[in-house]
């Protein structure tokens, strides 16, 4: 071993040390764009583990279902049967329904979901985290836990007061706790799309409670199972739907399809997409920038690198000598991506924590996610920087001594074509100085491709929901007002809600819960029937046309009939899961572009005749005056047949609430990382080429070039890359954005692909500005140059 | 061939074939050359005989297309680069035309540049420190200042601080007042000689300048890739005394 000078560094050392200073706008840089990665690896993936973590301890803890059942009503002893089922280790019977609410200074209604606890201790599945107060107390039919988020939102305390509308019968529950509940995690009311705390709350009170008021002594109409690990799922299912088929089953269902579980587990699913793909074309520019700057310094030095091999430095030393470089770039790096990592996870946890309720959402980076992303990074920016360090190593120190030989320069393109005379000097330099580093053009194009890009995949999303809410909302849902019967009434109910205030035209619905076949594959959703000639609901295909259903045949929404592989003209089975339970083959008529909820459509009549049932609505859809709004309110909490009451504007108003809340964060943060990714590239480019064409450049102002004409070729070149760059990138950003499209369109939203012309002025406009600010900084380096000392320099 | 004690390198027989495409350019054409301990010898020649090709091999910095090299009784043929790297590491201590300084690194840190990596040495000689090899060029007062702040003639000194540094066992220079004017050259001139009779090294030294050949114990004049002529000076010339 070699003794360790303690005093000073080795001079070599100091050389790094040295370099990265005189380097240091290139180099930080590319620190820069390497922070970016990491930082956006880390933090978008400790995010994801935050929550993975936190739903599993959540779901264990709680012991959240792995199997859902709904049903109508059954008595107590089929529980019994269920638990027989091979591979069910445990359930919970419980007494489920929705009830409208009155809360104290809410003029409109809000949905309750009543929820019985057992008389006895906590449920054995689906158990409620209490966050303050208490359980009710057994035999109390007026205290309820209720969910947080809700208390929260109307501001409410223990020991307050709620009204339940039970059959027109006006409850008065008083709050004894707040609660979580891995089943309402993501917490939607029935038709929502979007968590709205102040319209949807759910109560947990004592069976007995529930039991009295629904009619349920004995009973139960709801069940949920945990399952034994490694039984078959799918079988269990069929069991239990062969044993609640007598007492209403609506289709037992796997956690898979929860409904809060299904919207997490998205949330997940595009959180691991995104974060894989962003961090990763960070980095790839970061490497590719890496091997530019770090080729251009060890070509510009293969002087030094030839009168150090001289002396006698081995090229191990040499190597690690550049790699010390490629280093102090990574520590820099890694040290600001976890800064980054820090903030950028730390501020997610916290916005997935408003829509994502759990117990607990502790964000952390754990040590062994940051040895990940040290290697990520260390592994890219070796790639990037190891054929540069591979050619210090392998030069041969005789051949070094001698100085390059002339650059071999071609007639370019333009020329061949004989079209030089079109062509200013300048242009001609800038295209020759492209044609004779074509990789390094083409990889720079290729990141200013990748900038504008990003800024498309990271935006083009809330154009597609604007879209989805426009036509959905706009023309598709046209009432003011939609209602929901406690049960399905005759048409004759109609003239009663004609007299509701303020309502100026009614029109029935009658929504239908089955389970659809084709083949072997099935889907349980619900049809919902429309009246002919409706005029408050319209069913649109892809290209907006009207496609509601008439005669017989049955609408579905595209995803749906995909999954059943059925287009027009085929036929599915439908097995309705309510009354007796008939089935028949229906003709499938249009396939529709529905956005939200999983509905299929038929015509009413034709959907009663199925049912065999005189025509029927268990629903109805209003436009309401403005003015009676209020009022209409207040009639429906006290009107026992109406269930559930929705305003459009509401769902309308959480939409934009959503979109305005993350829109202004989410462009910020797409539009400031894809800017430092663009400018990393431009600067390093124009830093190159004015290292390399220095002389040139002086020598052309020598010769009597004025500064603005020389000044035009290193913004020429900037200029190139950036207008080739950008419908490149804008091209290549619709491509991934279609690719992305497939974890944003689920089943419960689902969104056109459309990408707005906004979207794509903002790419474009991104890396403009990025291009701009590059210029400014080449100007401003050319201002600097001193032209003598260039000429007299020996390069 | 059987390589005397007092020679410190020796060529034998030495070929420098450069083969670029179709064409072929002999530099060297069988050359053997010895170098003895303690000698100043003068390399002469005009341009494009093949001197910096012989001081290249000379100082393991290339190898030949046949023929064989020794240093002492080690013979270097043959040897892989890391071996050569070692070499040159130990024993050579290189002077360049256009002085090849680190830029980034002041005067003294060019020469602990070699300093630095001169210490595991076998032979139990210690490199000078950095400042009493630029004493002896004369640049102590300018040890922090960086190459660009030097002249022509300020950093081939600094060059040759560095390459003496080490206490090499030779000193080759490859055209060392080539980029100088004639009263810089002699003061680098000047610094060699006074190296090569304070601490005695094996010194050779390429130049186009015939006058020079007079501060040299041996002359050998190249011409067209072989040894032209060799002649030993009886009465050596100090360098302010040569017939610029
Ligand atoms: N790497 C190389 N590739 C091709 N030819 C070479 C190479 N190095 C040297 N030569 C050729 O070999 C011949 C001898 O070159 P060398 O550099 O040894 O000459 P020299 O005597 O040092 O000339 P000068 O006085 O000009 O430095 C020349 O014709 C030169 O062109
Ligand atoms: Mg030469």
């Amino acid at each position: 071993m070699r003794p360790f000078r303690v005093r000073g560094l080795r001079a070599i050392d100091v050389k790094v040390l040295r370099d990265v200073v005189r380097m240091r706008g290139q180099l930080g840089a590319i620190a820069i764009v390497l922070a970016c990665g990491v930082g956006l690896f880390l933090g978008m993936r400790t995010t994801m583990k935050t929550l993975e973590r936190a739903r599993e301890d959540y779901y264990a803890r709680e012991r959240f279902a792995d199997v859902f059942a709904p049903l109508v009503r059954a008595p107590e002893h089929v529980a019994t049967r269920l638990r027989a089922i091979p591979g069910v280790q445990s359930l919970q019977t419980r007494i489920v329904a929705d009830v409208v609410l009155d809360v104290p200074g809410m003029t409109d209604a809000a949905t309750g979901r009543l929820v019985s606890l057992p008389d006895l201790g906590r449920p054995e599945v689906n158990d409620l985290f209490l966050r303050t107060g208490r359980l009710p107390a057994a035999g109390r039919d007026d205290e309820a836990v209720v969910l947080e988020a809700f208390v929260a939102a109307h501001d409410l305390r223990l020991g307050d007061a709620i009204t339940a509308v039970v059959d027109g019968k006006r409850t008065v529950l008083r709050i004894v706790g707040t609660a979580l509940s891995p089943e309402f995690t993501y917490a939607l009311g029935p038709g929502q799309i979007l968590p709205d705390d102040r319209r949807f709350g759910v109560l947990w009170l004592p069976r007995d409670a529930l039991a009295h008021a629904f009619d349920m002594d004995g009973a139960f109409s709801d069940v949920s199972f945990r399952v034994e690990r490694g039984a078959g799922v799918a079988e269990i299912l069929a069991r239990i739907d062969r044993v609640l088929e007598p007492w209403g089953g609506r289709g037992a269902f796997a956690r898979a399809d929860q409904l809060s579980e299904t919207f997490l587990a998205n949330e997940l699913q595009q959180l691991d997409t995104f974060g894989t793909l962003v961090p990763a074309m960070f980095l790839a520019v970061a490497a590719f920038l890496l091997q530019v700057v770090i080729g251009r310094i060890v070509a510009g030095q293969r002087e030094q690198i030839a009168a150090l091999k001289a002396v006698g430095y081995r090229d191990l030393e040499l190597g690690l000598h550049y790699a010390k470089l490629v280093i102090l770039v990574v520590i820099a790096g890694i040290g600001l991506g976890l800064l980054l990592a820090w903030w950028l996870g730390s501020s997610m946890c916290e916005l997935y924590g408003a829509y994502y309720r759990f117990p607990e959402l502790d964000w952390s980076m754990p040590a062994r996610e940051i040895l990940l992303g040290i290697g990520v990074t260390v592994l890219a920016a070796g790639l990037g920087a190891l054929a540069s360090i591979r050619a210090a190593v392998v030069l041969p120190p005789a051949e070094a001594m001698r100085p390059p030989s002339p650059a071999v320069y071609r007639a370019t393109i333009l020329e061949r074509l004989g079209l030089t005379a079109l062509v200013p000097p300048a242009a001609r330099i800038v295209l020759r100085e492209i044609e004779r580093k074509p990789r390094r053009a083409l990889l720079s194009v290729a990141s200013i491709a990748m900038t504008t890009a990003l800024v498309v995949i990271g935006t083009f999303a809330f154009g597609s929901i604007r879209l989805a809410m426009n036509v959905q909302f706009g023309l598709q849902q046209r009432e003011d007002v939609s209602l929901v019967l406690a049960e399905p009434r005759s048409l004759g109910a109609l003239g009663e809600l004609r007299h509701l205030p303020g309502v100026q035209h009614v029109e029935p619905f009658r929504a239908v819960p089955v389970r659809l076949r084709s083949g072997s594959r099935q889907d349980d959703v619900v049809i919902t029937g429309i009246p002919a000639g409706a005029a408050l609901q319209a069913v649109l295909d892809i290209d907006l046309r009207e496609v509601t259903p008439q005669g017989d045949g049955i609408v579905l929404p595209r995803k749906l009939a995909q999954r059943l592989a059925v287009v027009a003209g085929d036929t599915v089975e439908v097995e309705v899961r309510e009354g007796d339970r008939r089935t028949a083959t229906v003709p499938v008529g249009r396939i529709a572009e529905t956005f939200v909820g999983t509905s299929a459509y038929m015509e009413l009549t034709a959907l009663c005749r199925l049912l065999g049932e005189t025509t029927t609505m268990n629903g109805a859809w209003l436009l309401v005056d403005d003015d009676s709004l209020a009022a209409l309110h207040a009639r429906a909490k006290t009107t026992p047949r109406i269930a559930g009451i929705a305003e459009r504007r509401h769902v309308i108003e959480t939409f934009r609430t959503m979109i305005d809340e993350n829109l202004g964060t989410s462009l910020t943060i797409n539009l400031g990382f894809a800017l430092v990714m663009a400018l990393g590239v431009l600067y390093n480019a124009a830093r190159i080429t004015l290292a390399e064409r220095s002389r040139d450049l002086a020598s052309l102002r020598v010769l009597g070039f004025r500064r603005r004409e020389v000044t035009a070729i290193l913004l020429g070149e900037i200029g190139l890359l950036t207008v080739v760059g950008i419908p490149l990138g804008l091209w290549l950003g619709r491509l991934a954005a279609g690719g992305l499209m497939d974890s944003l369109d689920t089943e419960q939203l689902r969104l056109p692909f459309v990408i707005e012309p906004w979207t794509y002025a903002l790419a474009a406009s991104t890396s403009l500005l990025a291009a701009v600010i590059a210029s400014w900084f080449a100007w401003r380096m050319l201002e600097r140059v001193d032209v003598i000392e260039v000429l007299k320099s020996r390069d | 061939m059987i390589p005397a004690a007092d020679v410190v390198l020796r060529l034998e027989h030495v070929t420098k074939t450069y083969v670029m495409g179709d064409l072929r350019v002999d530099a060297l054409r069988g050359v053997d050359v010895a170098l003895h301990r303690g000698e100043l010898l003068v390399l002469l020649g005009p341009s494009g005989s093949g001197k910096s090709t012989l001081l290249n091999i000379l100082g393991a910095l290339d190898v030949p297309t046949t023929g064989r090299a020794w240093f002492g009784y080690e013979e270097l043929t043959g040897a892989d680069r890391d071996r050569l790297t070692e070499f040159r590491r130990r024993h050579v201590g290189f002077v360049f035309q256009f002085y090849n300084l680190i830029p980034s690194l002041t005067a003294k840190e060019n020469v602990q540049l070699v300093t630095d990596i001169a210490r595991d040495r076998t032979d139990g000689l210690q490199p000078m420190a950095a400042s009493e090899a630029l004493e002896l060029v004369g640049l102590a007062p300018r040890e922090d200042h960086f190459p660009a702040q030097l002249s022509g003639g300020e950093q081939q000194r600094v060059a040759i601080a560095r390459a003496i540094a080490k206490r090499p066992a030779v000193l080759l220079c490859d055209e060392p007042t080539g980029a100088l004017d004639v009263a810089t050259g002699r003061v680098v001139l000047e610094a060699l000689d006074a190296i090569h009779r304070e601490i005695g090294t094996t010194t050779a030294v390429i130049t186009h300048n015939v006058a020079i050949g007079g501060m040299a114990d041996r002359v050998v004049t190249l011409a067209d890739g072989l040894v032209h002529s060799v002649r030993e000076n009886r009465t050596k010339v100090g360098p302010k005394d040569l017939a610029w």
